[in-house]
């Protein structure tokens, strides 16, 4: 009874006032809420998406500090080049040249080197063969899940890098 | 900001008569869902009295991800490993003891394990975004070419002269003066 009573107050009470005054209206902000439908998102990559709007790169190389975790990790796909460079040109010159590659390996003994620069030359030569070798051995570790952690990550490092000195020197000496 | 909520309450108060009004068959069906209708025949036209600029629509849309192509890459990075690990031991056995089956196999196994190599360089730094697609796409070609002259030339020297282990020997046992 109370209910109903308070309820037709407050029914005509503003009624009268809002149906009274037009011009409050141009203050309420009428919502409606749209659904669209669903459209599956576009088969494009991270890449081709950026390209498609233009957006810029943010500076990564120029800014970031080198750190061992950087260093050596850029040194193993530098090396890996580099011995990829050796087999590869090997195979090419094979193919190409009018001699059979040892012939040239033996016209290399009639330039006169010194033990030295030669072991200097050769130490340049293994040095990304085994840098390569060791590091490698570290990534394979890594896919087997041991030595994840950072402190694991610089010890291994550099263990890796006295290996690879040490190999190449052995190798060098040879 | 007060005027709508104030609107709002004076509806909640008209009671259960305008939620009777607009039944859940009436929202079902509709794109749309508008607040509850003042019970008043005046009410239609001051809503469309209000300035369109006024009126606000949510609009809710899917959640946008983009997807690339791209096959199933497990057997191709399990067998990487493994190719990775066959030739820690395959170099060091070829160089220490040259025979022709050790040979061909160390020429298969590098010239794979090089394939990977440069075909993963090529998709990190030469990249659409960054040098067009048509090099992109060329860099790839380019490095299967290269691969397979690779493997061509090392198994070409293998069978026509004194194979890889051998030569590295050769090589390495180049006298100083």
């Amino acid at each position: 009874m109370l209910y109903l009573c308070r309820s037709l107050v407050i029914k005509s009470a503003f009624r009268i006032s809002y149906i009274k005054r037009p011009e409050i209206y141009a203050l309420i902000r009428h919502v409606n809420i749209q659904s669209s439908p669903y459209r599956p998102p576009p088969k494009e990559s991270h890449d081709e998406k950026n390209m498609r709007i233009g957006r810029p790169q943010s500076p990564h190389l120029s800014i970031y500090a080198s750190e061992l975790t950087s260093v050596l990790s850029a040194s193993h796909r530098i090396t890996g080049t580099a011995v990829a460079g050796y087999f590869i040109l090997f195979s090419f010159a094979s193919l190409v040249l009018p001699q059979p590659v040892p012939c040239y390996i033996e016209a290399l003994e009639t330039i006169a080197i010194p033990s030295g620069p030669l072991a200097i030359a050769k130490f340049i030569i293994a040095f990304p063969f085994c840098y390569h070798f060791c590091n490698g051995i570290r990534h394979l570790l890594w896919d087997l899940g041991l030595f994840l952690t950072i402190k694991a990550v610089y010890a291994t490092g550099y263990t890796m890098l006295l290996c690879a000195f040490s190999g190449a020197t052995v190798l060098a000496l040879l | 900001m007060a005027l709508p909520l104030m609107l709002r309450s004076a509806q909640k108060a008209q009671g259960y008569s305008c939620i009777l009004r607009c039944s859940p068959v009436a929202f079902k069906n509709t794109n749309y869902v508008s607040l509850p209708q003042l019970p008043n025949r005046t009410s239609s036209s001051l809503v469309q009295k209000t300035p369109i600029l006024l009126q606000s629509k949510i609009l809710t849309n899917p959640v946008m991800r983009c997807m690339s192509e791209g096959g199933d890459h497990r057997m191709k990075w399990t067998i990487e490993r493994l190719i990775s690990v066959g030739l820690i031991g395959l170099l060091p056995l070829t160089i220490a003891t040259p025979n022709p089956i050790l040979d061909n196999v160390t020429a298969v196994a590098v010239t794979l394990h090089i394939h990977w190599g440069i075909e993963a360089m090529a998709e990190d730094y030469l990249r659409p975004i960054v040098v067009g697609n048509a090099i992109s796409k060329a860099a790839l070609i380019a490095v299967y070419i290269v691969s397979t002259v690779t493997l061509g030339g090392l198994l070409y020297f293998n069978y026509t002269d004194i194979g890889i282990g051998k030569v590295i020997r050769k090589f390495w046992a180049v006298q100083p003066c």
